[in-house]
């Protein structure tokens, strides 16, 4: 369990880390305003996403 | 602390009320799951990411190897992949603000961080991060010592993060990127793929040209 949760919690972090610290190419045009708009209608429509 | 810090830390009041009974909830999910109450805490402390938490403890309960739920937990979690480049016009992403990027921090950091001069932004976001770091674990403490009497509270704030997103949705409901991604998330959702969904969601975005 100890190797699982060292695994998650690594990969978790690379995850939300690496796309945020190398600026690419990529333009993210209305990436923001739409998440947050997702987030919105799934947590109104079932649990939030922290437990869903 | 910091005066910017302490701002953002107040800030995280919403994200207190909505983490609190819900990392409650967890604690007491890991019990269930014959955790010891150090494992739970561990998992809160390290991974700080509610589905994919939620994922792992419940899918070993199960049976399933410990290894291969943990895998299936970092699927949950894909969709952190599109916040830290969109928080990045405002705020340059560190070891510290990417450990502390959930879902509900990222869509209150995105909404406050524009309006704030630029030497305050990190200090606003590590702010607003510890606040939910400290109630995510806080809960998950009293979860896993067994405060069964805490575990209505999710019933009782289950209102605050769908309040939350929504105040923070409100000034983008006209946008219509926006809003097809997150139709497109709502429906993946009521099919049970939350997860896909939002990835989904913000692949879509991409589309969209920044106004």
């Amino acid at each position: 369990m100890t190797l699982a949760v060292l695994f998650l919690a690594l990969g978790t972090f690379l995850i939300r880390f690496l796309p945020w610290r190398k600026p690419g190419r990529l333009h993210l045009g209305q990436a923001g305003p739409a998440l947050v708009v997702a987030l919105f209608l799934v947590s109104a429509f079932g649990p939030p996403p922290s437990w869903a | 602390m910091e005066v910017p810090m302490k701002a953002g830390f107040l800030a995280a009041w919403p994200l207190v009320l909505g983490y609190f009974p819900v990392a409650v909830a967890f604690g007491l999910l890991g019990r269930e799951a014959d955790l010891s109450p150090l494992e739970i805490q561990m998992v809160s402390l390290l991974v700080f990411a509610g589905a994919s938490q939620f994922a792992l403890v419940g899918l070993v309960a199960q049976g399933t190897p410990p290894l291969l739920a943990a895998g299936l937990g970092l699927l949950l979690n894909l969709r952190h992949a599109f916040y830290g480049p969109a928080l990045r016009p405002y705020l340059r992403g560190g070891p510290l603000e990417a450990f502390l990027l959930t879902d509900e921090v990222f869509a209150l950091a995105l909404k406050t961080l524009p309006h704030l001069p630029e030497e305050e932004r990190r200090a606003h976001f590590l702010g607003l991060g510890l606040g939910a770091y400290l109630s995510w674990n806080l809960g998950t403490l009293l979860g896993s010592l067994g405060a069964e009497g805490l575990k209505g509270l999710s019933q009782a704030f289950g209102f605050a993060l769908p309040a939350l997103f929504f105040l923070l949705a409100l000034p983008h409901l006209r946008n219509r990127v926006a809003l097809l991604a997150g139709g497109v998330a709502l429906v993946l959702h009521l099919l049970g793929q939350t997860a896909l969904g939002l990835v989904l969601a913000g692949a879509l975005g991409l589309l969209g040209r920044r106004p």
